[in-house]
């Protein structure tokens, strides 16, 4: 007979095997040849001797009465809907595990932080909007392209010219 | 036949009568749930008592476990036994209760407005007067070794020894494994055997070949 089932048997008396037994000498022989055993044995029988002086009370008799006038005050229940369907199985959750539920809730919070969070830029240096840094290859660009405009206003200039006054 | 399989065949007896009554409240037999509460008042004001060691916080707790088993009428299926689901309910309303009072005891703390220093007296006026009455200071050593039990412990142990739950529904009512409920049972006895040290001069009763020595 191993250890676990021994202990189980001095703490349960309702699992040890009927009197008379193999296994109930079985037992009866540890305890006679394990002192360690027969102290946990004795003191358990003077647990078992304590705890049976607590006896039952009985209920007052006004217990019915508060039960059912609690029964008429409580709301009829709604039916239950689609939603309510759903969360039956996250309302046991909280109800039995009301710590795991609270951690994973805080778990959740803390993850969609991490992901919304964007850290703040630094701040970039000032640069005052009217100026800007042009450099020499966009500045023949402008010049070429104002020289464009002012040879098309002679072209037209000519353009009229030849056509005569009355025409314009 | 062993005490505990006399218990176990009692047990289904109790299921089939229990789940066939339940399944007629569903049905709105309002005398079934009056059957219901006959048969298992006592038991489970006698259990939260021991838990909360305050007999009138008891029987409101026991009432707020039946408010909501008839609440529940509507969609009560016979997948568990209803002992067992009737005492998951009072146990979680229970450790709610002791929670609560915790808290309640830390918050008078901050505010000086407790006793300093001392915890907060569950035991009621009532109970007082019992201790007085019956000069028992045993019981009140009892009483005591129950209380500084961790919550689960005393839970554990008020359902082995007083309702006479098997490992399985203990676990169930706990919403723990069997394994956790024998490591809470161990321990728990283990404390009481220390606490309760004093109580046991008297008991030095060998077992025999005639009894379980029980």
């Amino acid at each position: 007979m191993d250890r676990e089932k021994v202990i189980e048997m001095i703490l349960d008396p309702g699992r040890r095997p009927a009197a008379g037994s193999a296994e109930h000498r079985a037992f009866l022989a540890q305890l006679e040849n394990s002192p360690e055993y027969w102290a946990m044995y004795e003191q358990q029988q003077a647990v078992w001797e304590a705890l049976a002086l607590w006896e039952p009370v009985e209920p007052s008799a006004g217990f019915d009465r508060g039960l059912y006038e609690r029964i008429e005050r409580s709301p009829a229940r709604a039916p239950a809907g689609i939603w309510s369907w759903l969360g039956r199985p996250a309302e046991w959750f909280v109800t039995m595990r009301p710590g795991l539920a609270a951690g994973l809730a805080a778990l959740l919070l803390i993850a969609g932080a991490i992901v919304t969070y964007q850290p703040r830029r630094a701040a970039e240096p000032f640069t005052a909007r009217g100026s800007i840094e042009i450099g020499p290859a966009y500045s023949e660009e402008i010049e070429q392209a104002l020289d464009d405009i002012e040879m098309l206003a002679d072209f037209e200039a000519l353009v009229l010219e030849a056509e005569g006054p009355g025409k314009s | 036949m062993p005490k505990r399989v006399q218990n176990n065949v009692g047990a289904f007896a109790a299921l089939e009568q229990d789940a066939q009554l339940m399944l007629q409240v569903k049905e709105g037999d309002a005398g079934s749930f009056e059957l219901l509460l006959n048969k298992h008042r006592r038991p489970l004001v006698n259990y939260l008592t021991r838990m909360v060691q305050n007999q009138a916080v008891a029987e409101e707790l026991a009432q707020e476990a039946f408010l909501r088993v008839y609440r529940a009428r509507g969609d009560y299926e016979p997948s568990a036994k209803f002992t067992t689901w009737l005492f998951r309910i009072a146990t979680h309303l229970a450790l709610n209760a002791l929670r609560d009072s915790k808290h309640q005891r830390r918050e008078q703390s901050v505010d000086g407005a407790g006793p300093e220093g001392s915890p907060l007296q569950l035991a009621d006026q009532r109970a007082n007067r019992e201790q007085q009455l019956v000069a028992e200071s045993r019981l009140a050593v009892v009483r005591d070794a129950i209380a500084r039990l961790p919550e689960k412990q005393r839970a554990a142990v008020l359902l082995h020894k007083y309702e006479a739950l098997e490992y399985s529904q203990i676990a169930d009512a706990l919403g723990c494994s069997v394994s956790a409920v024998k490591s809470l049972l161990f321990r728990a006895y283990e404390s009481l055997r220390v606490s309760l040290a004093d109580l046991a001069a008297s008991h030095k009763k060998r077992p025999t070949e005639g009894g379980n020595g029980s």
